[in-house]
């Protein structure tokens, strides 16, 4: 207990600090109802590897995937060592300022760093003794951070979750009609093939019932059959317009329905665009051993830090990713049996939004009393991250482990259950 | 969608709205920095300008026409824009025509892309 005090008391410590920090925007939540708050930009990406088990060096991936941080999630983790005994885990990974900071936008915006701190706890049973983790990982750089995003899916859902369906739609529609107007003068269409193209998205003369999608194809089509040069990325802007402006002209209809419809469209092609987008994170933390499994005898013996960088490999690929990491592990107790750890290492994903498959290599050096655990060592695994359902995904991984000091290799074979809590929200994703 | 072509060297351009049939009746008619609002009680002419050739090049205009029949018959309503410019007809608006059942209402809504031509 002696030792364990400490960071009870600092997670308390911690607790209160941020609970009266925003108990003054906690008011101010409940008048911001119907306003556009941070859960109606909820993207349901992958739950990020939880950090307390890489800083305790039992992560499924010994290369963490960072990414969009979460409310709340938890993860369970059953790998069975090379004596071929499955030992259990359990770590919960918890953002502190999305609980408790106002769910306005700009607030976010304005404490995006503080939203980037996760306090992260994990416990490891092995034999009768348990190993405990715990630590602060902050993510300063989030390309998939759907809130800070400027990207035009963003702010169709910013819009449009801000639109005001009771007002006359023709002050709104000239503004989305010039819009779209200066896209086809900057390619130089000529002013009857705008208006062509033009008259597709004019669902309102004469009243026609069509889909959004439809519309959409049909503009692809005209763009191609007029032999128009657009970029994509120029096209994906045209098309967020036209949704837009289709949900404006269509408004009387069953607009609260297409709002969402649309809102969901935006947020599945952010998500398919930026599952890969850069993340940079560091985190530190402590780790400690109860030989007994209690409280009363946890006793914290290693300082452990962590950093890692992932981006979209090759440049700009929408289906791949590579991770980078370097960990270190340092004893601060005498009678620690691992003295000091680094590794540094590599992972590459390839896949989608919602299923990967990955390959890592990871090379580390380690000070440790029992000979097998001391020296070099080098694991390569293989393995896949796949969405079972919403918040819910599947981590499996097969690999090997060699110590080059005694020449020796090992199976590793490892399974993990990861989920992140999610309340209910306005424009959720089915 | 419609497209109007006026000469940039002409003078203003002007909008005439006609709505005939109904009784009750309001338009908002917008472009990109002026909005004309009349309804059944606003005082004739219904004549408008809409601006300069200068200011209307690549212009989006919107309007919203809104008929309500509170009369115990069903009514047929007629409804046309025309746009001028130095007294000429540039454009016309097809008329909207259709019978308004007794106790409803109905919008009609058109958008129109302006683009000046050099003669």
């Amino acid at each position: 207990m002696k030792n364990a005090c400490p960071f009870v008391t600092i997670c308390l410590l911690l607790w209160g600090i941020l609970s009266l920090g925003f108990a003054q925007t906690e008011e101010k939540t409940s008048k911001e109802e119907n306003e556009v708050t941070i859960d109606d930009f909820y993207i349901d990406f992958s739950v990020p590897d939880l950090f307390a088990f890489t800083l305790i060096g039992v992560n499924l991936n010994s290369i963490a995937r960072p990414g969009n941080i979460k409310e709340f999630s938890i993860a369970t983790l059953d790998f069975i060592d090379k004596k071929g005994t499955i030992k259990p885990g359990i770590a919960l990974e918890w953002s502190p300022f999305k609980t408790f900071a106002s769910k306005s936008l700009e607030s976010y915006r304005k404490h995006k760093l503080l939203h980037a701190i996760q306090i992260s706890l994990a416990t490891v049973k092995d034999s009768d003794a348990t190993k405990v983790g715990l630590g602060l990982r902050w993510v300063p750089i989030d390309k998939s951070d759907s809130l800070m995003s400027e990207d035009e899916e963003m702010k169709t859902i910013k819009h449009l979750a801000k639109y005001d369906l009771s007002s006359s739609s023709a002050e709104r529609r000239p503004k989305f009609i010039k819009k779209i107007n200066s896209f086809f003068s900057e390619i130089q269409c000529d002013p009857d093939k705008r208006i062509k193209l033009l008259n597709l998205i004019d669902i309102s003369n004469p009243p026609k019932t069509i889909t959004v999608e439809a519309i959409e194809k049909e503009i692809k089509d005209e763009i191609k059959k007029q032999n128009i040069d657009f970029l994509e990325d120029k096209e994906q802007k045209l098309l967020s317009y036209i949704r837009e402006y289709i949900v404006i002209i269509k408004g009387g209809e069953s607009p609260e329905k297409e709002v969402s419809r649309l809102i969901y469209k935006a947020k599945e092609d952010f998500e398919k665009l930026s599952w890969n987008a850069d993340v940079f994170y560091i985190g530190l933390g402590t780790l400690g051993i109860s030989e007994d499994s209690t409280w009363r005898n946890l006793k914290l013996n290693t300082f452990s830090g962590v950093m890692g960088y992932t981006f979209p490999f090759p440049k700009k690929s929408r289906s791949s990713q590579f991770i980078l990491q370097l960990q270190g592990r340092k004893s601060f107790r005498d009678d620690s049996e691992e003295k000091w750890f680094i590794s540094f290492g590599g992972r590459f994903l390839i896949g989608n939004s919602k299923n990967r498959f990955s390959i890592e290599g990871m090379y580390s050096k380690t000070k440790h009393t029992q000979k097998e655990m001391d020296g070099n060592k080098g694991r390569v695994t293989i393995g896949g991250e796949f969405k079972l359902s919403k918040g819910l995904w599947l981590e499996i991984a097969l690999g090997t482990i060699t110590n080059r000091k005694l020449s020796d290799s090992s199976i590793l074979s490892l399974f993990s259950i990861k989920y992140a809590l999610q309340k209910k929200r306005r424009y959720d994703t089915p | 969608m419609e497209l109007i072509k006026f000469e940039n060297d002409g003078g203003a351009l002007m909008i005439r709205v006609e709505i005939g049939g109904v009784v009750v009746w309001r338009y908002v008619y917008v472009t990109e920095d002026r909005k004309i609002i009349r309804n059944n009680k606003s005082s004739p002419p219904y004549d408008h300008i809409v601006g300069l050739p200068h200011e209307l090049d690549n212009d989006a205009h919107s309007w919203d026409i809104q008929l309500g029949n509170i009369s115990d018959d069903s009514q047929d309503y007629e409804v046309k824009i025309i746009w001028e410019q130095d007294g000429n007809r540039i454009h016309e608006w097809q008329p909207k025509k259709g019978p308004l059942p007794k106790g409803s209402a109905t919008v009609l809504k058109g958008d129109a892309l302006l683009i000046g031509i050099n003669k």
